[in-house]
């Protein structure tokens, strides 16, 4: 068993755990943006950086990637934390003035707007909704270009023929960046120009679910459980408790 | 033919020495790209073509660069029996005379450098060429081969020892002794850090998981150095052998060769040594006998600045995008496809074949305290001598621009030097007595790099230099990390403004604070070092930008928006050179009379001042 | 995939396939085939080699030596290295997007050139280089870019 010091405590660190989980379990706050606990780590956004003070190379390093290393002694708060959280947090105000969600994370950072001009995105380049469709295996999206110019898009700027309008990458997206529009009939992912229809359920004929979206749950389903994509929620829910015959009341029981 | 063992080597190297010093003369010409770039091509042909038509028996070869690129393009004759003759420029129409002079049995003299030894008799009246001022002071132990060997032949290389320190190692050393060698010899990364080669070999090795690979790193992405193009070039199979021992110290049984897209001759060459290795036998199965199995493999970049940092060159060889990733896991425990790769530099490789052949002992009694052995610099920009020049690590700066570089260019005043690229910064030329090695140069909040000297005259504007590092690296980040993405397009664009005469709101010090900020929280060391050249030159040089901020004025006259061009009424002699040149029309007169420039109209884009044949352009 | 590009990029992508560094070789290849990446080649390369559409895209438009568009008749690189910077790079391609009527998009008009500012050529001691198709010029000034030029030109007239 590993043990760390964060802010002068000592605590106790799991197997593969990284230095960001350690100091949450703990109830220390470390902000993230690019972080996603069901994604890879990505060490992108750069507020989560803490201040290695002796076990490793000193400086800051990205908390999310920090293998929580036996005898390390790291800060969270101090004052090169601080400084570079609030220049990261400046910049990324300058580049999504607009966003609700990073005008408040500056806020909370002490970070205010400066002489940066600002840019007018949504998108902060933080890699979750790439991850997140790369993780399903379904890779829509990718980063393409670089530097300034990076952006995530489909290829070719064409209409997508490889999404599936699963939306895990509107889940996952911190900034309300990418945009779904779903209909009674239809999903529409604006950013990835596709439209998919909603197929219906087997048993009660409401749209529910695209045909992408099916085929990805009936492949990661362990083999001889029963196909759940035919049917909606609802009727799924019906029928696994009818399988368990939790359904028709026993005869024998009486009120 | 395939070599099976330690003999082999020696009786091929005794039969092909007669390739390097045949019965009649030997030209060799230097057809570098830097050398082809002056001409080369054509005199080789010209040589060709006149030792043909007036019967002079010779044997012709295109060699790698001897370094000093300035005189290009350089041509060796070597006469039996006598020395071997240097000569820079050889222009094309001086060919067919310097041939007819060997027919009648004189040495041509024009632009005659010196003489190398190999052992004939003396010509007493021709000094040798590491009396020229150049060559004084370089010592050429990972440029041996440079521009005296054919890179395209095997046997050229073998005759000159190539391919004996393998057989040392495979032979009777272990590949923990070839590491020991290595770490004793106190040889440090030359591609910038300078970490321990032995050690980074001795991590991999002890590194539990295999596979393991080792990767040559020729991403030089440093704009103004190509000590690594050179080597690759001109002594290719140097390295695929330093590879071979490489391979066999860490236990990898694959290598690769990862050259940037941008030097397609270094690639070919290449190529060809490792087809010619293979059929020798010295890649495959089986090495000399040893037992050992090693294969090389050649992966070319495509354009990305980024490559040259270990964990993105990893994914560029995995076929992703060049994109950097924290570490730890450092490549030693987790690399290539997720295994233990050892990477190191094209110029740190050369190394290892002479280190085993001469011994650690032989090597550490060349450099500094700290940093053993040689190191290759690109002396380029605004010096009299350009090339590519090794000296021991801690030869004092001076010596090198002012002795081997000869000072400023047409004897302007050299103002500052640019070390290490992008990463690096500038260092003013009152500093110029630091010894060149890696803990002074970093003292001065530069870096060695990769060993671009940059030359910066009275003539170079700092602010204008500081915004193209930015440019570039601003351009060249992946875009991955905020700091270096959104942070350094902050800073290029502010210095854009500084130099198109609109940086009267530009607050120095918070443009320092940013790039300090950048510097302490980017992602990889491209953007951590980005600032660099702005911070330095804002130490040494802060006059120059405040001229700009606040009186609009750029004291080298380079930043075109803050120019100002006249004619000087007294020198012109209205030729009218510049009327036909000048393309806004800017520029009117009467023929033999002074001319004017049109303020309104003119764009700054100095074509005037590059014809005009009596000086009468001002720029201000 | 019957087409010449798929048929070719077919071949090229079974010449890589299973090697280091297969996709950036591959893509090379099909740039020097094609003179620049076709959509049809890239969808050909991403089935042939099983590898994502996106990250052949992310790789093609990553790396600058990749192009999407075709290039001119003859391509012309001018070299943006320090040394060729100090020695005024900048108004030689200015002069050279000037003279030969280049836009942004860097391909002429006529498509007889395209221009490209690429990173050092490595040629820093005969800076200002600039390499036109596989030909390297050094220490090119702005009177001398018409006589550099005049062999493509004349090349171009004939072909008009």
């Amino acid at each position: 068993m590993a043990a760390i010091t964060l802010n002068g405590r000592l605590l106790e660190a799991e197997a593969g755990e990284k230095v960001l989980d350690v100091a949450r379990r703990n109830g220390i706050p470390v902000p993230t943006l690019c972080h996603h606990p069901g994604l890879s780590a990505y060490g992108a956004c750069r507020l989560c950086l803490v201040e290695i003070k002796s076990g490793f190379r000193p400086g800051l390093v990205s908390s999310c990637t920090m293998p929580a290393i036996d005898g390390l002694v790291a800060e969270t708060e101090s004052p090169a934390v601080k400084s570079a959280r609030k220049l990261v947090a400046e910049l990324l105000l300058a580049r999504a003035p607009q966003s609700p969600e990073i005008r408040a994370l500056a806020a909370g950072l002490g970070a205010e707007p400066t002489a940066i001009p600002k840019k007018d995105e949504l998108c902060i380049l933080c890699g979750r909704c790439v991850r997140a469709c790369s993780a399903l295996g379904v890779n829509a999206v990718s980063f393409v270009r670089r530097g300034v110019k990076r952006r995530v898009a489909v290829p070719f700027d064409k209409p997508s023929e490889h999404c599936i309008a699963c939306q895990a990458c509107v889940s996952v997206c911190p900034t309300g960046a990418i945009k779904a529009k779903i209909t009674h009939e239809k999903v529409e992912m604006v950013e990835w120009q596709a439209r998919r229809e909603l197929q219906r359920c087997a048993v009660c004929q409401t749209p529910f679910v695209t045909a992408g979206q099916r085929d990805l749950v009936e492949r990661t389903v362990e083999a001889g459980h029963q196909p759940l994509g035919a049917l909606c929620p609802k009727c799924r829910r019906l029928e696994t408790a009818k399988a368990y015959s939790m359904w028709e009341p026993a005869s024998g029981v009486s009120g | 033919m395939k070599i099976k063992d330690a003999d082999s080597i020696k009786r091929l190297a005794e039969s092909s020495r007669q390739l390097l010093t045949p019965s009649v003369p030997r030209i060799a010409v230097g057809m570098s790209s830097c050398g082809l770039a002056a001409g080369a091509q054509s005199v080789m042909e010209a040589f060709q073509v006149e030792c043909g038509r007036q019967g002079v028996e010779c044997r012709i070869v295109a060699t790698g660069c001897l370094g000093f690129c300035g005189a290009e393009p350089l041509v060796e004759i070597l006469l039996p029996g006598k020395a071997a003759f240097v000569y820079g420029p050889v222009e094309e129409n001086r060919c067919a005379d310097m041939v007819a002079e060997l027919r009648e049995g004189r040495l041509p003299r024009d632009n005659l450098l010196g003489r190398r030894e190999v052992g004939g008799a003396e010509i007493e009246d021709v000094p040798p060429l590491s009396d020229h001022p150049f060559y004084k002071g370089q010592i050429r132990i990972v440029t041996r081969n440079l521009g005296l060997i054919d890179p395209g032949s095997f046997e050229e290389y073998v005759a000159c020892g190539g391919y004996q320190a393998l057989a040392k190692a495979l032979g009777a050393m272990s590949s923990e002794q070839v590491i020991d060698e290595i770490k004793s010899s106190g040889l440090r990364g030359r591609g910038g850090a300078g970490f321990p080669t032995g050690l980074k070999w001795e991590m991999t090795r002890k590194s539990p998981s295999s596979p393991k690979y080792i990767i040559m790193n020729g991403d030089e992405g440093d704009p103004g150095a190509y000590m690594d193009r050179s080597l690759m070039e001109g002594d290719p199979h140097a390295l695929v052998e330093a590879m071979i021992i490489g391979g066999y110290a860490i236990g990898a049984q694959t290598g690769i060769l990862y050259v940037r897209a941008e030097y397609p001759l270094a690639q070919k060459r290449l190529r060809e040594a490792i087809g010619q290795a293979k059929e020798a036998a010295l890649l495959g199965r089986d090495i000399l006998g040893s037992g050992f199995d090693f294969d090389l493999y050649l992966v070319s970049g495509a354009g990305a600045f980024v490559s040259g940092e270990e964990t993105a060159l990893i994914h560029s060889v995995e076929g992703r995008i060049a994109e950097p990733d924290p570490r730890p896991p450092y490549p030693s425990e987790a690399g290539l496809y997720g295994q233990p790769t050892c990477i190191n530099n094209v110029e740190t490789l050369a190394n290892v074949p002479v280190i085993l052949d001469r011994g650690a002992e032989w090597y550490g009694g060349f450099g500094a305290e700290k940093s053993k052995g040689t190191k290759l610099f690109c002396l380029v920009g605004e010096v009299a001598r350009t090339g590519l020049v090794e000296v021991p690590l801690g030869t004092p700066l001076a010596a090198i621009v002012h002795g081997m570089g000869g000072g400023g260019r047409g004897g302007a005043a050299v103002k500052a030097l640019q070390t290490g690229g992008p990463s690096g910064g500038c260092i003013p030329s009152e500093a110029f007595d630091l010894p060149a090695d890696y803990e002074a140069l970093q003292k001065m909040g530069s870096i060695m790099g990769s060993g671009g000297l940059i030359v910066l005259s009275e003539r170079t504007c700092m602010v204008d230099t500081a915004r193209y590092f930015l440019k570039f690296t601003r351009e060249e980040s992946c875009g991955k990390c905020t700091p270096c993405r959104e942070g350094i397009d902050y800073l290029s664009h502010v210095l854009d403004d500084i130099v198109a005469g609109k940086g009267a709101g530009v607050n120095l010090d918070a443009i320092e604070q940013v790039s300090r900020g950048i510097a302490a929280a980017s992602l990889c060391g491209l953007g951590q070092t980005a600032p660099n050249p702005l911070m330095t030159s804002l130490r040494h040089f802060r006059a120059e930008y405040e001229a700009h901020v606040t009186e609009n004025r750029c004291p080298a006259g380079v930043c075109s928006a803050l120019l100002h061009i006249s004619i000087d009424p007294q020198a012109c002699t209205g030729c009218t050179a510049c009327v036909a040149v000048c393309p806004v029309s800017a520029i009117s007169g009467t023929k033999k009379e002074p001319h004017q420039v049109d303020q309104s109209l003119c764009i700054k884009c100095k074509a005037c001042e590059d014809i005009c044949r009596f000086n009468a352009i001002r720029v201000v | 995939m019957d087409s010449e590009i798929g048929i070719k990029t077919g071949e090229i992508a079974q010449r890589w396939k299973g090697t280091p560094g297969m996709l950036t070789g591959a893509l090379q290849e099909i740039q020097e085939t094609f003179g620049y990446l076709p959509e049809e080649g890239i969808r050909t390369l991403a089935s042939e080699l099983d590898i994502p559409l996106s990250r052949i895209f992310s790789v093609a438009t990553f790396y600058s030596f990749f192009r999407l568009t075709p290039p001119g008749l003859h391509h012309i690189q001018v070299c943006e290295g320090t040394a060729c910077h100090v020695l005024g790079a900048d108004q030689l391609s200015a002069k050279l997007f000037r003279d030969l009527k280049i836009g942004d998009e860097g391909v002429s008009e006529d498509r007889l050139f395209s221009i490209d500012r690429v990173r050092c050529l490595g040629c820093c001691s005969m800076a200002p280089v600039v390499r036109i198709d596989d030909r390297t010029y050094g220490r090119v000034r702005q009177k001398n870019v018409a006589g550099i030029l005049k062999p493509y030109l004349k090349e171009g007239d004939g072909e008009n």
